[in-house]
């Protein structure tokens, strides 16, 4: 989270913009659990192989 | 012919009365007609939640027992259900079958999908389709199922084309759209669909397109105040 949030403030973006942005596309971590079955099930596959 | 007229209508009748359960023209308001829909569409999403969640728990609980049951019905039939289970081998086979489709079971949202699209693709209605956060029901259609698996290919294409012709970010009379998809958590959705190796390729130049539709105008809006 704290590398997203560096990103953000690279960004040069305003801090009014930064919070929108934050509001309407989340911090980009949202959906680590999907993501996190993802990965296990691509590494059930490369271990069956 | 009286009682074949009567069958057939019960047939046609029982399509018509599902049809009618979605048929918004059968509601007094446009706004109650959309609530009614994204009322259905979110209760299917939730069906197809719940039937995958059984799944997973039962996996879990079922996998070693399975051969075990099998040769216990063996011992156990009674004499009577022996020669029932002769006469009606159709049922195992039939079965069988159910088994093997068990994830086709979990299609509630494919059901409704054609009624659904009918209703998103009529331009006539997007804007109230948006006033009344129909974005969310999107979203709920859109979410990775309890599996963290996607839900189908037909839904997920469907849905991002109408995501596309929703037209969102130049419905912007008063800065409103961003309100639009800060209730839905939409933006957060297609964030993942971004990062997400399932999603497949035309799908996903589709996604990026949409992220960078919607974030431009935020990040204009400030530059243009600056000015």
């Amino acid at each position: 989270k704290q590398q997203q949030k560096k990103a953000y403030q690279q960004s040069g973006l305003s801090p009014d913009v930064l919070q929108e942005m934050l509001e309407v596309f989340g911090d980009g971590f949202d959906y680590d659990w999907a993501l996190e079955a993802e990965l296990e099930e691509e590494e059930q596959e490369e271990n069956s192989n | 012919d009286e009682t074949i007229k009567e069958l057939n209508t019960k047939k046609g009748g029982s399509r018509k009365s599902k049809k009618d359960s979605i048929d918004i023209d059968a509601y007094t308001s446009i706004d109650s007609k959309i609530q009614r829909l994204k009322d259905e569409m979110i209760q299917a999403a939730k069906r197809d939640n719940e039937i995958i969640l059984a799944q997973i728990e039962g996996k879990e609980f079922k996998e070693d027992t399975t051969n075990k049951d099998d040769e216990d019905k063996d011992f156990d039939l009674s004499d009577e259900e022996k020669d029932e289970e002769a006469v009606e081998s159709e049922d195992v086979e039939k079965q069988d079958v159910e088994k093997s489709n068990v994830k086709t079971i979990a299609a509630s949202k494919l059901v409704l999908l054609p009624k659904v699209l009918h209703i998103l693709n009529r331009v006539d209605l997007h804007e109230s389709l948006l006033e009344n956060n129909i974005l969310l029901a999107i979203r709920f259609w859109l979410d990775p199922l309890p599996d963290g698996s996607l839900p189908s290919y037909e839904i997920q294409k469907n849905l991002i084309n109408i995501l596309i012709d929703l037209n969102i970010a130049n419905k912007n009379e008063n800065g409103s759209f961003t309100k639009y998809l800060k209730e839905s958590g939409i933006g957060k959705l297609l964030i993942f669909y971004k990062k997400s190796k399932r999603v497949e390729v035309n799908l996903k130049r589709k996604v990026e397109k949409l992220l960078s539709d919607w974030s431009r105008p935020i990040i204009q809006a400030s530059d243009n105040y600056k000015h």
